[in-house]
């Protein structure tokens, strides 16, 4: 016993620490939600209840103006409503259609953005929508410096109510992207007499001042069809009906969200039917679902791309400066092989930087794998025998959340070798190659990209202005690029937009810089009894359409 | 020496253990070459000055790693565990939130363990070498062996999937109103609010993921009771109990298991502690939010402050539990002391 105790603390402390580096070391959470359950006889029937099961959650808070994780924007789109929203139902992602607001219009220089708001919308509380709700909301989203602060400070130089009914914005610099912005969860318009009441402001010291959050996190302040019951975290979020919706009643009294983090806990709940949607299920197990006659398989192109990267710099890499082995490499990807053999078509194929389905974009640009092209390439930048190449990657993850990192390098790899260029691969945790790919000391990888609005604004920009945040990480230089990315947002002819956006395209893949891998589709799998179950990529779904 | 002073020995040097345990734990966060708001942060925001100032401002990460590691041992002396970045909750709050539903989860995982461990245990050393002993150790083996995520994938395809017998992941029916949160154990609460529906669909819900968590506990138990019953059942004072003509039931339960129980106890012991490394697969196949996950998560998105705060939580429990198991002997076996 002596011995035993005189050893305890070392052994103790081995312990503790041998749980702390096994907590250190995990990868990045299995990404999952979870849960639910078999009828139980006592739960009352008469109330409509809808039950979403979800992979884990990623939400931090349920406060609009704060939220930019992936879970919350179907949860903000049901309790919370923006003064533009997607037509057809979100099915529609290249132009907007007005929701609280009656009308806008547009200056031609793009710079004025004026909203008639319309005179029928109630808050959930019975308070009216005014133009003065409008104008504190989204001076709060700025005011905050949180995740989506940038949407405002950004852009906004001003906005005012000049009367109840109208809101009239006016933009830093001019910017047709604007409207699309819009549209996102974090242009939420809140009950500001509400959210006053529980500390919230939209003064400019509102980062150290508002305390509404707290109260945001568990109740909510929208004009939306449903309204926040409770935030149980780690578990589940409870939405009911807002008796006082505006559009009229919809189709649920309650919707709950549960988390289920194991893909087939989830798979099964559904066969169960225990949940009525899964969300987050692999091809594996749409493939088993398919024939379900219970079931029904909705299909949608998220915006979310996986990325090759290739700097460059010189100082990095000699070959790779050369634009010739870059285009080389472009050639020498199966692209075919990733999509329809890796994925079972589950994606699509984007050219370059801007995703399919936004302006100016157009399948055809993208590049078809041509081997003896890219050795003839390669041949003329003078690797005739091939060179070898470091790709540094984030080995524990799931690029797009469709394909593990790890999977996707070795075809690259395969690839690569046929035209003579080996592929040294070394995988990182994501914090830290995340790290070293933003501070532009990587040669070559593979990156995701998530939408931030539905404009290719959202991406030209980043990735084909000098210094800008993708652009930077392989220093992509082309000043015919930068100038097209930067005056395609200056004006609002959507067609002369969408050709310069193509131009740009051809440019960006002339160079290689950034090459497009996979643009993945989202499944969502639901009880054949539900109706207008619709997929855009801002919302993810939006209950108010739906029904049984 | 008394059991309080002895109480008050182990405390004294689990504090410095405890500091050190804190000050690797920063060393081992600090030193990864990333950013924890890039965890946090869209890539729009962290290419934002202001929003990253604001933010390193709102974590003290503006200020020296020393002052910021100064700063929260004080506050940890203060018993404030910090704040986690990702759920922007304090941590005592967060464990409070997720803490229960392991304890739970846990507690009930050993209660089937030994409940099952120890009469198998028994059993298979009377029997020893007959089918019985063979079908208890390969049952053993298997719950030793088999890794706790795929037992439990397993289970919840069997008795939920296919033979319905037990209901799907999480802690209740979601359907069910939850009763309000008293000790966060959702068997207590519900009985608190008189909600017998919760509880029996709460305890329902509880039954096969303990089951699976405790498998492990089960087989260890078992094995360790089994080897320790064999070893006493041939010593001399066995062979005189039954001389002396006591029935075999008296001889094995009264003479052997009470000598058997010292390995018996630290098996146990073991296996509690066991159990949370193990929560982490449970809590994720059975989406039961427990501290296992909140724990993962923090970790991969280096967060400091609920990594510490999990961190010490299971430092404070393993040392509870050895504490215990300590006090254990000293009752079981007269001739250990406490020193």
């Amino acid at each position: 016993m002596k011995m035993l105790n005189r050893y305890r603390p070392f052994v103790e402390l081995t312990v503790a620490l041998g749980l702390m580096l096994a907590a250190c070391a995990q990868p990045s959470a299995p990404a999952q939600p979870t849960a639910t359950e078999a009828p139980a006889p006592s739960v009352p029937a008469e109330a409509k209840t809808l039950v979403v099961g979800l992979p884990k959650a990623d939400t931090r808070t349920l406060d609009p103006h704060r939220q930019y994780e992936i879970a919350p924007p179907q949860i903000m789109r049901a309790t919370y409503e923006t003064l533009v929203t997607l037509p057809d139902k979100g099915a529609t992602i290249d132009r907007v259609e007005p929701l609280l607001a009656e009308s806008y219009t547009v200056s031609d220089d793009a710079l004025v953005y004026t909203f008639k708001l319309r005179s029928d919308v109630k808050f959930a509380s019975g308070n009216p929508l005014t133009a003065e709700d409008v104008v504190f909301s989204f001076k709060r989203m700025g005011a905050l410096q949180d995740n989506p602060a940038w949407l405002y400070n950004d852009h906004v130089a001003s906005i005012e109510a000049p009367d109840a009914s109208t809101v009239k914005i006016t933009l830093k610099e001019p910017n047709a992207a604007f409207l699309s912005m819009l549209v996102s969860p974090n242009f939420a318009v809140v009950d500001s007499k509400v959210v006053k009441e529980q500390g919230g402001t939209d003064a400019d010291d509102a980062k150290d001042t508002d305390k509404a959050t707290d109260w945001l996190d568990n109740n909510s302040a929208g004009t939306g069809p449903y309204v926040l019951k409770e935030w149980k975290r780690g578990e589940q979020v409870v939405i009911e009906r807002n008796p006082n919706y505006w559009r009229g009643a919809v189709a649920f009294d309650r919707i709950i969200f549960r988390e289920i983090p194991d893909d087939a806990a989830r798979q099964q709940a559904l066969e169960r039917g225990d949940i009525d949607i899964a969300v987050g299920l692999d091809v594996d197990a749409i493939k088993r679902l398919e024939g379900n006659p219970d079931l029904q398989i909705i299909f949608g192109n998220t915006l979310d791309m996986t990325y090759l990267a290739l700097t460059m710099n010189a100082e990095l890499s000699q070959p790779l400066a050369d634009k010739r082995v870059r285009q080389a490499i472009k050639l020498a990807v199966d692209y075919d092989g990733i999509i329809n053999g890796l994925l079972g078509g589950m994606a699509l194929h984007l050219p370059t930087i801007i995703p399919l389905g936004l302006l100016g974009t157009d399948p055809a640009l993208a590049p078809k794998r041509d081997v003896a092209q890219a050795k003839a390439l390669l041949k003329e930048a003078g690797y005739e025998n091939g060179f070898e190449l470091t790709m540094v990657y984030p080995g524990d993850r799931k690029m797009s959340n469709v394909i593990l990192a790890d999977t996707l390098v070795a075809k690259l790899q395969e690839d690569l070798a046929e035209v003579g260029i080996t592929l040294k691969v070394e995988p990182r945790d994501a914090s830290t190659w995340r790290a070293d790919y933003r501070a532009g000391k990587l040669t070559a990888t593979i990156a995701d990209w998530t939408p931030d609005f539905l404009d290719p604004h959202g991406w030209a920009p980043a990735f084909a202005v000098e210094g800008a945040s993708a652009a930077k990480r392989v220093y992509y230089v082309n000043k015919e690029a930068e100038a097209l990315a930067l005056d395609a947002a200056k004006i609002t002819d959507s067609a002369k937009r969408a050709e310069m956006y193509r131009k740009l395209q051809e440019i960006m893949l002339d160079d290689a810089a950034f090459i497009g891998l996979i643009q993945p589709k989202v499944q969502i799998v639901a009880s054949a009894k539900l109706k207008d179950v619709i997929y855009n990529p801002v919302y993810f779904l939006d209950y108010y359409f739906m029904s049984q | 020496m008394s059991l309080l002073a002895y109480l008050i020995r182990r405390v004294l040097v689990t504090v410095p253990l405890l500091l050190l345990v804190t000050l690797l734990g920063f060393v081992i966060t600090y030193l990864i070459p990333a950013d924890p708001l890039a965890m946090v942060l869209s890539e729009r925001a962290m290419a934002n000055p202001q929003i990253v100032q604001a933010y390193r401002e709102r974590w003290g990460l503006d200020r020296p790693p020393h002052e910021r590691y100064l700063t929260y041992i004080g506050n940890l002396i203060r018993g404030d565990l910090g704040e986690s970045i990702v759920t922007q909750q304090s941590v005592s709050v967060d464990i409070a939130r997720y803490f229960p539903a392991t304890v739970e989860l846990a507690v009930t995982a050993t209660l089937i363990a030994v409940a099952l461990g120890l009469p198998l245990g028994v059993i298979a050393a009377v029997k020893r070498e007959t089918l019985v002993d063979h079908l208890a150790r390969m049952a053993s083996l298997i719950g030793v062996c088999v890794p706790v995520f795929w037992l439990g994938l397993l289970a919840l395809s069997l008795f939920y999937y296919r033979l319905q017998w037990m209901p799907g992941p999480g802690r209740m029916n979601p359907r069910l109103e939850s009763p309000p949160v008293v000790t966060g154990l959702l068997t207590v609460d519900s009985l608190l609010a008189g909600r017998g529906d919760v509880f029996a669909n709460a305890l329902h819900h509880l039954m096969l993921p303990a089951l699976v968590l405790g498998a492990y506990s089960m087989s260890l138990i078992m094995r360790i009771v089994r080897s320790a019953m064999i070893e006493v059942l041939q010593q001399d004072y066995i062979r005189t109990a039954r001389a002396k003509g006591l029935i075999e039931r008296v001889v094995v339960m009264r003479h052997a298991l009470r000598n058997a129980a010292l390995p018996a106890v630290t098996a146990i012991g073991l296996a509690f502690g066991n159990l949370m490394a193990g929560a982490v697969m449970t809590e994720t196949v059975f989406a039961w939010p427990g501290i296992g996950r909140y724990a993962v998560e923090s970790a991969a998105k280096l967060d400091f402050a609920p990594i510490m705060g999990v961190t010490l939580l299971v430092a404070v429990i393993y040392i509870a539990i050895n504490f215990v198991v300590d006090v254990s002997y000293a009752l079981l076996n007269p001739r250990v002391r406490l020193s």
